[in-house]
C-alpha cells in the first residue's frame, strides 16, 4: 500500500533536526531536581499521614524543598528558540471534518461513554417506585479485574505507566494514591509496598461495576443484583460486601450513606492487606 | 531506529552499573543525558510540537527518576518504560483537555505560528491533524515498529482497539493527502 510505505520512509528519515527539541542547557538539573521533589513528596506523604500529607502534597512539598511558593518546576524548553504555542482549543480546526469518536471502555462495556459527570439523580425521588428502577449510569467501569489498563496484581511500575496512578496521598499498610482518570483524580488505587508493589484495591464514587451497579442506588437495588448486600450489614456498619462476578479474587466493598444510599465502591483483591 | 537505545542497554547499562554501585542520582543523571535528544524527539512526534514535547518529556522523566533504581531493577528498559509513559500520559492529558473544552473529537495540535519546520510536508501536516490517540498508533507502528499486540500492551487496549485506531488514522490521512501521495 502506497501510504503505508509513505509512513514507512517519512519515519526511517525522521531523525533529521526538523523533529529535534531544543531545550536549556540546565535541562538534565531541571529534570533531576524535578525527580528529587517528586521523591521528597511521596516520602513526606508516607511519614505523615492523613490531612498533613494531603496538604504537604498539594504545597508541592514546600517546607521540604526550602523552595519558593511557585509550585511549578521551569520548563526544560528552550524558550530563545521556541516560541510557546498558540491557543490550545477552538480555531480553524473547527471547519475540518472531526473523525470517528475515540470510545474508551473497549474491554468492559461496549454502551458506556466516557464520562465523568453523574447522569443520576442521587438524591430526588422518581416518579416510579425506587425499588423498580435503578439509575442507569454512564460511569467507566470498575470491576472485574480493574479499571481501564489498571488492574488488581499489577506492580507499580506497570500501574504508572498507564498514566492513572496521581499523587500518592496516605502511606500505611498500603499505600494510598489518587486514581486519575483523564488526569481527573477520580478515586483511590491501594498498592501494597512489598517487591515491586501490587495493586490491591481500586476505589471511586465516579464509578460502575459491570453489572451497571453504581453511585444512587438503594440497598434494595444493590441487593436484587448483590444478595449478599444485606440491609442488615449496610444499617449496622455502612457497608456491603460481594465477590466479584467474574473474578473469583477480588471482592466489592459498597459503601451507603445514612440514607441507604450508594456512594461508591472499591474492587478488592481477597488477599489485600490494606484494610479489614 | 532512531532512538539512543543501543547506548543504553545491554552491556554498557551493566559498565555504568545503573541502579548499582554509582550513585542512583548520577545514573539518572547520566540516562536523562543521553535519553533526553532521542525521548524529545518521541515526544514531538507524539504531540506535533515542541513545547508539549518538552513538558511531556519533563512530566514524564521526573516521576520516572524518583522511582529510578526500582525501575532499572524491575524493568531493564529505562527507555522503552518513558516511551509507554509518555504515550499514555499524552492520550490522556488530552482527553481531559478535549471534555473540558467541550469540543467533539478534534485534533490536538493548532497551528503553529512561527518555526513551523514541518510547514511544507503535507504527510506530516496531515499527522499532526490526527487526534492523539490514532497519532500514537501510527508513531508506535511506523516509527517504533512496533506490532500491533506491542502497540495494544501499550496503551492497554484491545488489538481490535489498535486495528480501528490505524485504519480511521489511515483513512484520514488519504482524505486528508488526496491523491498526492501515491494514490490508493
Amino acid at each position: 500500500m502506497a501510504l503505508d510505505d509513505e509512513l514507512r520512509r517519512m519515519f526511517a528519515e525522521a531523525d533529521d533536526d526538523r523533529l529535534d527539541v531544543s531545550v536549556r542547557p540546565d535541562a538534565e538539573q531541571l529534570i533531576v531536581a524535578g525527580a528529587r521533589r517528586v521523591r521528597r513528596r511521596r516520602i513526606a506523604a508516607a511519614g505523615a499521614g492523613g490531612a498533613a500529607a494531603v496538604v504537604a502534597v498539594i504545597l508541592g512539598g514546600i517546607a521540604l524543598a526550602g523552595g519558593s511558593p511557585d509550585a511549578m518546576p521551569p520548563a526544560i524548553i528552550d524558550s530563545t528558540t521556541v516560541a510557546p504555542p498558540t491557543t490550545s482549543s477552538s480555531g480553524a480546526s473547527l471547519t475540518s471534518a472531526p473523525s470517528a469518536p475515540n470510545t474508551s471502555a473497549q474491554s468492559h462495556n461496549s454502551n458506556t461513554q466516557t464520562n465523568h459527570q453523574p447522569n443520576v439523580d442521587t438524591g430526588e425521588p422518581e416518579l416510579t417506585d425506587r425499588v423498580d428502577a435503578p439509575p442507569v449510569l454512564n460511569f467507566e467501569v470498575l470491576g472485574p479485574t480493574g479499571i481501564r489498563s489498571l488492574v488488581l496484581g499489577q506492580t507499580f511500575d506497570s500501574a504508572e505507566t498507564t498514566a492513572m496512578l496521581g499523587d500518592k496521598t496516605v502511606g500505611g499498610a498500603c499505600d494510598q494514591y489518587q486514581l486519575l482518570l483523564d488526569s481527573t483524580p477520580s478515586g483511590s488505587v491501594y498498592i501494597s509496598p512489598a517487591g515491586g508493589g501490587k495493586v490491591e484495591a481500586i476505589s471511586s464514587s465516579v464509578a460502575q461495576t459491570p453489572e451497571g451497579v453504581g453511585p444512587g442506588w438503594t440497598v434494595k437495588q444493590v441487593s436484587a443484583v448483590y444478595p449478599s448486600v444485606t440491609e442488615a450489614d449496610v444499617a449496622n456498619y455502612g457497608k456491603g460486601y460481594t465477590a466479584a462476578p467474574g473474578n473469583p479474587n477480588a471482592r466489592y466493598s459498597l459503601t451507603f450513606n445514612n440514607d441507604g444510599v450508594l456512594t461508591g465502591y472499591g474492587l478488592e483483591s481477597d488477599s489485600q492487606p490494606c484494610f479489614g | 531506529m532512531s532512538t539512543p537505545a543501543p547506548v543504553l542497554t545491554g552491556l554498557r547499562r551493566t559498565d555504568l552499573g545503573w541502579g548499582r554501585g554509582a550513585t542512583a542520582v548520577e545514573d539518572f543523571a547520566e540516562f536523562v543525558r543521553q535519553a533526553l535528544p532521542g525521548l524529545l524527539r518521541y515526544g514531538h512526534l507524539l504531540t506535533g510540537n515542541p513545547h508539549d514535547a518538552a513538558d511531556l518529556v519533563q512530566t514524564v522523566l521526573e516521576k520516572l527518576g524518583a522511582r529510578w533504581s526500582g525501575i532499572v531493577r524491575n524493568t531493564g528498559d529505562p527507555v522503552a518504560y518513558a516511551k509507554k509513559a509518555m504515550a499514555n500520559a499524552h492520550i490522556s492529558r488530552w482527553r481531559r483537555t478535549r471534555k473540558e473544552s467541550l469540543l467533539a473529537d478534534l485534533p490536538d495540535v493548532q497551528a503553529v505560528t512561527d518555526a513551523d519546520r514541518f510547514e511544507n510536508e503535507p504527510l506530516w501536516e496531515a499527522l499532526r491533524g490526527l487526534p492523539p490517540k490514532q497519532r500514537a498508533v501510527m508513531v508506535m507502528r511506523y516509527y517504533e515498529d512496533l506490532s500491533e499486540a506491542e502497540i495494544a500492551t501499550v496503551l492497554g487496549v484491545s488489538r481490535g482497539t489498535v486495528k480501528s485506531q490505524a485504519s480511521k488514522a489511515m483513512a484520514s490521512l488519504r482524505t486528508r493527502l488526496g491523491t498526492a501521495v501515491g494514490g490508493l
